[in-house]
């Protein structure tokens, strides 16, 4: 492992710095023995992003490491970086040799992290710069939600069952909710907030992950690109022609202002530090998307996330049609229609509701929830996302990783919405609509879905 | 984050945690869910292991990722919100949870509110317990959690239930005082409960302004409104229905517009009471308050 950066480490000098750093942060004790072991593997190397031979001497600190650790010239470059430097560190990374993968089997690979772009033309000219250095087989563009435990076991739901594919589609769903919930506020984050907002902060990468997931078709085979080929097809199957009225109808932007969040009193958004007074920035976004296919034509995803709001909570839900006939008239009650839940993060789980008789006599009928929880079931806690990640990006597995023609139409669906917001004028539907923190975001969210007789499920 | 570690209480599958905040409270369940996990793990192997693969560790290892999962199903069936100011009250409504703990697990949430000048604070104990049911022979799991507040956040009391509600499943409201109708505080818990429970039997001097305002809380149709004062008189209610069945009364009742009942106070004890007509003196004692 070695560190490059400006500033003037010795190996020894962030070698102690990272212990310090895995002491505070790691989820396991340190055992000194292994510590001590692994740490004789930590590198520095002081070096600017911009100066070629800085690179150079990169490229040489590399290859003497190689002949010491015996590490067959494997490289996996992960860029830690304001994304303003991928372009020079790629750049000269390359003209350093560093892309080139060697002939006796040793690979070169970058990892990069999101956001990749703030919208469709930034996001293509960063596929560019990285493409014109890296095969698209060498990059591996990191989302950590998608190596969450949960996330990966959408797969494992979907495609390891057998009994749920034949009910997933547009004949059995009447609809499906994605929420992304956050209670958190700025947390210090406001200067970048500010260029970001919740819909190319979440909305653009997180879930549309999860739609693609939720929605695509069985891939071929477990593996890297026939997976991404099938989520790419969901989402060019969202319509990106995006006009004023439609974006108006369909997507509920929303900023949070001061309000109670868990028995603690937090402060606007506009009154958060480097957030500007007047801010326009989107800290909730709700809306409607059709994937336009013959899996889900007509059947309605709701997605909606947000800061500030009630409760910290990831979920998809998929909500079942009625049965045509309500045969029990005699019920006091009519039961809700089935609805899985895949609870992604707190209390990861899966829930199914169905009807039941309620046992006495007569016959009344009920919801009742068959609830499995992770946590109390699994006795081993599960790795972290990044964990995962970048386990499998050594391991040369880009399946949870982000392909670049993905990143596009992400940004393809998202980066219109965007543009039509910035253009509006005050007053307009378009603009942000203020939320008191605590809630579930502003009202109009609420008259979104419920124009359709559906509801916000409570979570 | 909470302070003290998990505590196992022996002799019964319970645990106990503290926490200073919400965040902390979520953590602290979420510890002992996990604990509870790893135990029922390690019940499990050590038994297979002693069969199979005693002084093996290999094979050991082995069984250990091969082996079953525990798998658990959450058997609350209700969160329980309720909301005592007073530490007698809130000791009540302890008892009470713990009385239908087996019949309806639940996660309950049990606010005490107090000082509202001073700073805000919170001092949460929670505990978790696995119980078998009698008959079926099958574990049931509770949680309960008194939180303790001072401060502002008695007017901000939804704030803090909502990121302890169980997903799907329904939320009663218990609200041990006279519940302050058109309150602020009152309505934001109202909006995120399906059921409001109070006791109209309790209710202070102005019982009647209160009656009128859950009226109209019941009129809204949402959140449903339960009155255990009302469930109290189901004795008394059956027994004046039951008069009008006699074949000579019964003609008269579509004619009937009120009703009058007049109580007489017994001097062996100042709660009971009954009305002229027959009475099983047990079912008079239950009544404890008389129109």
């Amino acid at each position: 492992m070695l560190g490059y950066a400006r500033r003037p480490y010795t190996d020894e000098t962030y070698r102690a710095e990272m212990a310090v750093a895995v002491a505070d942060h790691s989820r396991l004790p340190i055992e000194p023995a292994l510590w001590a072991d692994f740490a004789a593997g930590i590198h520095y190397q002081q070096g600017d992003f911009t100066t070629p031979e800085a690179y150079r001497a990169l490229a040489d600190r590399l290859d003497r490491i190689d002949a010491a650790r015996g590490t067959r010239g494997n490289r996996l470059f992960y860029l830690a970086t304001p994304p303003s430097a991928y372009g020079p560190i790629v750049e000269n990374l390359g003209r350093a040799g560093l892309d080139r993968e060697q002939r006796r089997g040793g690979w070169a690979r970058i990892v990069i992290e999101k956001p990749f772009g703030h919208d469709l033309e930034s996001g293509r000219a960063l596929n560019r710069e990285v493409l014109r250095v890296f095969r698209e087989s060498q990059v591996y563009r990191i989302d950590h939600y998608l190596g969450k435990e949960t996330v990966r076991n959408i797969l494992v739901f979907r495609f390891g069952n057998g009994i749920f594919e034949p009910v997933w589609n547009r004949r059995y769903i009447d609809h499906v909710q994605i929420t992304v919930a956050e209670d958190l506020g700025m947390e210090g984050r406001g200067s970048f907030y500010e260029e970001a907002g919740a819909t190319r902060d979440i909305l653009q990468n997180h879930m549309l992950q999860l739609l693609s997931l939720v929605a695509m078709e069985p891939p071929i085979a477990f593996e890297a690109d026939a997976l991404r080929d099938e989520k790419l097809r969901v989402l060019r199957s969202v319509d990106p022609d995006w006009t004023a009225e439609r974006v108006r109808r369909d997507v509920v932007r929303g900023q949070y202002g001061s309000g109670w969040v868990g028995g603690v009193h937090v402060a606007g958004y506009r009154d958060e530090p480097e957030v500007a007074a007047d801010s326009e920035t989107d800290t909730f976004v709700a809306l409607r998307l059709e994937v336009q296919n013959w899996r889900w034509a007509d059947v309605p995803f709701y997605l909606r996330t947000g800061k500030r709001l009630p409760k910290r909570t990831t979920e998809i839900a998929v909500q079942f049609k009625r049965p045509p006939l309500m045969l029990f008239r005699e019920s006091t009650s009519d039961p809700e229609p089935n609805l899985l839940a895949l609870r992604i993060q707190p209390d990861e789980g899966i829930l199914l509701r169905f009807a039941a008789k309620v046992p006495e006599l007569g016959l009344d009928v009920r919801s009742v929830n068959m609830d499995f929880t992770y946590g109390s079931s699994f006795s081993t806690e599960a790795p972290e996302a990044y964990e995962t990640l970048i386990l499998d990006a050594m391991l040369g597995d880009a399946s949870l990783f982000t392909r670049a023609d993905e990143v596009e139409a992400a940004w393809g669906i998202v980066s219109p919405i965007e543009e039509l917001a910035a253009g509006a004028t005050p007053g307009e539907e378009l603009r942000v609509h203020p939320y008191e923190a605590g809630t579930w975001g502003p009202e109009a969210a609420d008259r979104l879905i419920e124009r359709d007789g559906r509801r916000w499920r409570r979570l | 984050m909470g302070g003290e570690p998990i505590t196992m209480v022996a002799g019964a599958r319970r645990w106990t945690a503290r926490a200073t905040s919400v965040p902390g409270i979520e953590a602290e369940l979420s510890r002992i869910w996990s604990a509870a996990a790893r135990e029922s793990h390690e019940a499990h192997l050590s038994a297979r292991a002693r069969a199979l693969a005693l002084g093996d560790p290999h094979l050991a290892g082995r069984l250990d990722v091969a082996g079953d999962v525990g798998v658990r199903m959450r058997t609350s069936v209700l969160t329980l919100v309720a909301v005592a100011p007073r530490p007698e009250t809130s000791e009540r409504a302890l008892d009470a949870i713990n009385t239908l703990a087996t019949r309806h697990p639940s996660r309950a949430l049990v606010l005490s509110p107090g000082d509202p000048g001073g700073p805000s604070w919170i001092d949460a104990g929670i505990s978790a317990q696995c119980r078998i049911a009698g008959r079926s022979g099958a574990e049931t799991c509770t949680e309960q959690i008194v939180v303790r507040t001072g401060g502002e956040i008695e007017q901000h009391l939804a704030g803090l239930v909502q990121p302890l509600l169980i997903h799907d499943l329904p939320v009663v409201l218990w609200w041990l005082d006279d519940p302050p109708i058109g309150r602020h505080r009152f309505g934001d818990l109202l909006a995120i409960c399906d059921r409001l429970l109070v006791d109209s039997g309790s209710f202070g001097d102005d019982g009647g302004a209160h009656l009128a305002g859950l009226a109209e809380v019941y009129a809204a149709g949402r959140p449903v409104v339960h009155d255990i004062g009302w469930m109290r008189l189901t004795l008394w209610r059956e027994l004046l229905a039951g008069l009008f069945e006699h074949p000579l009364l019964a003609p008269e009742l579509p004619a009937a517009r009120t009703l009058r009942i007049d109580v007489l106070r017994t001097p062996s004890s100042r709660r009971s009471c009954r009305p002229r007509a027959r009475c099983a003196s047990t079912s008079c004692a239950r009544a404890t308050r008389c129109a």
